[in-house]
C-alpha cells in the first residue's frame, strides 16, 4: 500500500435520509429495502409531471443559539453533524480550535431559501424579504454554518461539485488530515429537496413515475430526494490516542471531468474510468480486493449503462465478481449528500460484513450485465469498497473506504 | 518551502482588459475602473457603480457557436481558462489531457440563473421551463464548462468560499498536485456582475453607503481610510497554471513565481464578533508563512484583502497588527480594490497576480487614492505612486463575510533570471478607467 503520511479513519456517522434519520434506523431500512418515494410535500406540485420524491418525513431539531437564520441545508449539515459527533463520542473541547475543521459538499446549497426569497417576491414585493435571508443564502453558509455550531477553527470548506460532491468533501477532508491541516474534521454532504431541482429533472425527463429501478431493463429514471450524511474523520493517532472505535479507512479518491457535456455523462464512461482508476491507484488498492462498489446508480438510462460499462472497462475480468448496488433505489437521489450517505452505507457495509440491496429489481437488461445485488442484502465479508458518484459539469468522484486494521 | 508548486501561466479577465500585464500596468498607472453600471440595470439600485468588464465579447475569445446557454460567470471562466491555457507555455501538450485539472472558486455564479429558472417554474410552470438552461442551476456549471472549451478532463472542483473562494481554490488545487491526483491545474476564481448578488450585497449593507456622486466617488474613500464606507463590486476570472516544481523546470517552463505557503482558519463566532475573525485572519497568515518557512520580517509587501468596508478592513488591520507589529510601518501594503473593485471570489487571485506583477516589474502599484488612514493603524500603503520592489516574498490575505481567513504566500522563484513575462508583452487590449 501507498505510504500516506498519516492514516485517516472514520470514526462517526450521522445521516438524515429519506428512510431514516440516524445511523441504526438509515442502516436498518437499507438492509430491509425499504423505499423513501412518496407524494412530495414540501413544494406546491401543481403542473410538475411527477409528484413523487424522496423528502424526509420527520422534524430537524437544531438548536439556533444565535438567532442567525439557518437555510434547510445548513439545519440538516449541522444536525448530521451533531450525530455523528455523539457517535464519535467525540469531545470537541478536547480537540484544538484550529485542529477542527469542516468539509461540505452540496449540489443546490441554499436553493430553498433563494426559492422563498423568489416567492415573497413573485407574490408580494421587495420589502417582504429580510436582510437576514440573503444573509442566510450563500452555498458557504452551509458550512459555516456546521463549524459555528460546534466551534470548528479550522479549515472550512465548502465544495459545490453537484451530485458528486459528497465524496470530494470527504476525500479533499482527508488529505487535509494526512498532510496535516487538521487532526479532525467533520466532512459529508447536505441536500434540500428543491422545486427548481425536481421542475429541472423533471423538465428533462429524468424522472422516473413511480419506482426508481436502478439497472433494471426497465428503469425510467430517478427520485429527486434531500438528506444528509457527515462523517467524523480523524487522523489515526488522534483517534487511537482517545481510544476511539474506527469504523473504516479513508485511502484514497480520484477525480475527473468528462469534458463532454455540462448536463449529461459522456456515453463512452472514459471520464468514469479515469476516476475509478486514479482513485484505485492513489489508495493503493489491487482491482481483486475490491469488495464491494456501491453504484452512483441514479436509475437513468443512460447512467446505469455508462456506469457498467466503465466498471467492465476499469475490473477486466474482475467485473463479474464485485457486488455493486444502487441505494438511490430506496433513498432517491439526494444530490450533493448522495455520495456522502452513500460512503456512511460502504463503512457499514464494511464493519457488518452486509451489502445493501438494489430495490425494485425485476428484468435484467443485457446492457447492465453485473451483480447488482438485487432485491435482498448480500451477507459478504469486505475489507475494500469503492464509492462512485458522478455529476453534472462533467464531475466525476469515487472514494475508496478500507477496513481499518 | 518543501511544498511550493510552480506558477507557470496566468489567465486573466478584468475590467482593465485581458492578461496580467494589463491588469498590472493599470494598477501601476493608478487607473481606477469604477464607474457607472451599464451591464446592470442600475436604476434597481441605491449605489450605482462598480468596476465591470464593460466591453466584453466573449465570441472572441470562445468562437460564437456553442455559448447560447452560457451564464456571464461562464463565459468570464471559460475566457480565463483559454487565456491561461494559452499563457500555459504548452501545459496541455506537455501532460495527458486527464492529469491537467481546473479548481475554480464560485460562490454566487449560478444565483442569477436559480432565480430566473425559479420565476419561470412560478410564472410559466414547470412543464415550460428550459431544459437547456437547467444544468446552469448548479454552481459547477461554469468549471464544468470551462473544462469542456479547454478539454481539461483532469480533477474538476469548484469551491464555494465567498471571497475566499479564490485563494481556497490555489490550495486545492496544490493539494492536488501534491497528493498525485493531478500533473498541472488551472485554479483561481471568478465573480460576473449579476443582478440577484448586486442586490443581495446592498441588501447586507455591504455595498459602499457613504455621502456622494460619482465625480466625488472617483476618490471613493479607499481600503484602510477612514472614511471608508463600503464595497464597489467588481467582474474577472482569474486563473493561474500550477504545477510541480519539478517539472516545470523539467520542461524548461518559465516559472513566474510559486505558491510556497498556504493558511487558513474560520472565525467560529457570530460574524460580527471582529475580535474571532480577527483571530482567524492572524492564524491564517501565521500560517501560510510558517509553511513559506519564513519569518513575518521576510514579508517584502502584503497585498491585502482591503476591500472597503468598515469591518472587514478594521478585521484585516488589527491581524495585520498583531502578526507584524510595529515592522507595519515600513512594511509595503498594497491595496487594489479601489482599482478594480471587490471581485468576491475573484479577489484573492487578482491579488496574487499583482503580486507577480511586482516580483517581475520591480514595482508595487499605489492605490488610486492616498488614504487617510485610521490614526490606530501606522500603515505603509503604498499610494503615492509605483514604488520599486527588490522582495522575495508577497502575502496575500483574503477574510470572507461568513467567516474563512485564508492566506497565501507567492515567493520569487529562486532558480531564475528576472522574468520578463508579465512585461515582454504590450497589452493585449487596452482596459479602460477614469485616471483618478
Amino acid at each position: 500500500m501507498k505510504p500516506n503520511r498519516r492514516a485517516v479513519v472514520v470514526t462517526g456517522l450521522g445521516v438524515l435520509s429519506p428512510i431514516g434519520c440516524g445511523k441504526d434506523s438509515f442502516w436498518e431500512a437499507l438492509l430491509a429495502g425499504a423505499s423513501g418515494a412518496a407524494e412530495i410535500r414540501s413544494i406546491d406540485t401543481a403542473g410538475f409531471r411527477s409528484r413523487r420524491g424522496c423528502e424526509i418525513k420527520e422534524p430537524i431539531p437544531v438548536s439556533n443559539d444565535d438567532g442567525m437564520v439557518m437555510g434547510r441545508a445548513s439545519r440538516f449539515a449541522v444536525r448530521a453533524a451533531e450525530m455523528a459527533i455523539e457517535d464519535a463520542k467525540l469531545n470537541l473541547a478536547d480537540v484544538g480550535v484550529r485542529r477542527l475543521g469542516v468539509s461540505v459538499g452540496t449540489t443546490g446549497g441554499e436553493i430553498r431559501v433563494l426559492e422563498k426569497i423568489d416567492s415573497l417576491r413573485h407574490g408580494g414585493s421587495e420589502a417582504d424579504v429580510s436582510g437576514d435571508l440573503y444573509a442566510a443564502q450563500p452555498c458557504s453558509m452551509i458550512s459555516a454554518s456546521v463549524a459555528r455550531r460546534f466551534g470548528c477553527g479550522g479549515p472550512n470548506l465548502l465544495i459545490s461539485t453537484a451530485c458528486a460532491a459528497g465524496n470530494y468533501a470527504l476525500g479533499y477532508a482527508s488529505d487535509i488530515i494526512r498532510r496535516g491541516g487538521a487532526d479532525v474534521m467533520l466532512a459529508g454532504g447536505a441536500d434540500p429537496f428543491s422545486r427548481v431541482t425536481h421542475a429541472g429533472f423533471c423538465r428533462l425527463g429524468a424522472v422516473t413515475p413511480d419506482r426508481c429501478q436502478p439497472f433494471d431493463k426497465n428503469r425510467k429514471g430517478i427520485l429527486v430526494g434531500e438528506g444528509a450524511g457527515i462523517v467524523v474523520l480523524e487522523s489515526e493517532e488522534h483517534a487511537r490516542s482517545r481510544g476511539a472505535r474506527t469504523y473504516a479507512r479513508v485511502l484514497g479518491y480520484g477525480l475527473s471531468c468528462d469534458a463532454f457535456d455540462p448536463g449529461s455523462l459522456d456515453p463512452s464512461g472514459q471520464g468514469v474510468v479515469v476516476a475509478m482508476r486514479r482513485a484505485l491507484k492513489v489508495a493503493g488498492v489491487a482491482l481483486d480486493e475490491v469488495g464491494y462498489i456501491c453504484a452512483h446508480g441514479t436509475g437513468t438510462p443512460l447512467n446505469d449503462r455508462v456506469e457498467t460499462l466503465a466498471v467492465k472497462e476499469v475490473f477486466g475480468p474482475h467485473a463479474s465478481s464485485v457486488p455493486m448496488s444502487s441505494i438511490k433505489s430506496m433513498l432517491g437521489h439526494t444530490m450533493g449528500a448522495a455520495s456522502a450517505i452513500e460512503a456512511i452505507a460502504c463503512v457499514l457495509a464494511i464493519r457488518d460484513g452486509v451489502l445493501p440491496p438494489t430495490i425494485n429489481y425485476e428484468t435484467p437488461d443485457p446492457e447492465c450485465d453485473l451483480d447488482y445485488i438485487p432485491n435482498t442484502p448480500r451477507r459478504r465479508d469486505v475489507d475494500i469498497a469503492l464509492n462512485n458518484a458522478f455529476a453534472f459539469g462533467g464531475n466525476n468522484s469515487c472514494l475508496v473506504l478500507g477496513r481499518d486494521r | 518551502m518543501r511544498h511550493a508548486v510552480a506558477i507557470t501561466g496566468i489567465g486573466v479577465i478584468s475590467p482593465f482588459g485581458t492578461g496580467p500585464e494589463a491588469l498590472v500596468r493599470a494598477l501601476a498607472a493608478r487607473r481606477s475602473a469604477i464607474r457607472e453600471l451599464t451591464v446592470l440595470d442600475a436604476a434597481r439600485y441605491r449605489w450605482r457603480w462598480a468596476a465591470e468588464i464593460s466591453d466584453f465579447d466573449p465570441a472572441a475569445f470562445l468562437g460564437a457557436r456553442g455559448l447560447r446557454y452560457f451564464d456571464r460567470t461562464a463565459l468570464l471562466l471559460s475566457t480565463a481558462a483559454r487565456l491561461a491555457v494559452q499563457a500555459g507555455q504548452g501545459v496541455l501538450e506537455a501532460y495527458d489531457g486527464t492529469e491537467v485539472g481546473l479548481a475554480a472558486g464560485a460562490t454566487y455564479g449560478s444565483t442569477d440563473s436559480i432565480v430566473r429558472f425559479d420565476r419561470d417554474v412560478l410564472t410559466l410552470g414547470p412543464r415550460l421551463v428550459s431544459p437547456m438552461q437547467f444544468p446552469n442551476m448548479v454552481m459547477n456549471a461554469p468549471a464544468g464548462r470551462a473544462a469542456i472549451l479547454c478539454a481539461l478532463r483532469g480533477p474538476n472542483a469548484t469551491i464555494g468560499n465567498g471571497e475566499a473562494s479564490g485563494i481556497d481554490a490555489l490550495e486545492f488545487a496544490r493539494m492536488l498536485l501534491l497528493t498525485g491526483q493531478a500533473k498541472a491545474m488551472l485554479a483561481g476564481g471568478v465573480h460576473a456582475l449579476t443582478d440577484e448578488v448586486y442586490h443581495a450585497c446592498e441588501r447586507r449593507h455591504f455595498l459602499f453607503d457613504g455621502p456622494g456622486t460619482w465625480s466625488e466617488a472617483c476618490g471613493v474613500p479607499g481600503p484602510f481610510d477612514r472614511a471608508r464606507a463600503g464595497a464597489v463590486l467588481g467582474e474577472a476570472a482569474a486563473l493561474l497554471v500550477l504545477e510541480d516544481v519539478e517539472a516545470a523546470v523539467a520542461r524548461d517552463a518559465t516559472i513566474h513565481g510559486l505558491l510556497s505557503g498556504y493558511g487558513t482558519a474560520f472565525a467560529a463566532g457570530r460574524p460580527d464578533d471582529i475580535e474571532v475573525r480577527q483571530e482567524a485572519a492572524v492564524h491564517a497568515m501565521t500560517a501560510a508563512l510558517a509553511e513559506a518557512e519564513i519569518s513575518s520580517s521576510e514579508v517584502s509587501a502584503v497585498f491585502a484583502q482591503a476591500n472597503g468596508t468598515r469591518a472587514g478592513d478594521r478585521i484585516e488591520a488589527q491581524a495585520l497588527s498583531e502578526v507584524f507589529g510595529s515592522a507595519m510601518s515600513h512594511t509595503p501594503l498594497v491595496a487594489i480594490k479601489a482599482s478594480v473593485g471587490e471581485c468576491l471570489e475573484a479577489s484573492g487571485v487578482l491579488q496574487v497576480i499583482a503580486a507577480l506583477g511586482a516580483l517581475t516589474t520591480g514595482e508595487l502599484p499605489p492605490a488610486p487614492r492616498t488614504p487617510e488612514l485610521d490614526p490606530a493603524w501606522a500603515f505603509d500603503v503604498v499610494s503615492d505612486g509605483p514604488r520599486s520592489f527588490q522582495g522575495d516574498h508577497c502575502l496575500v490575505n483574503a477574510v470572507s463575510r461568513d467567516g474563512v481567513a485564508s492566506s497565501v504566500v507567492i515567493s520569487r522563484w529562486p532558480g531564475a533570471a528576472a522574468d520578463q513575462a508579465l512585461t515582454a508583452h504590450s497589452a493585449s487590449r487596452t482596459g479602460r478607467g477614469a485616471s483618478c
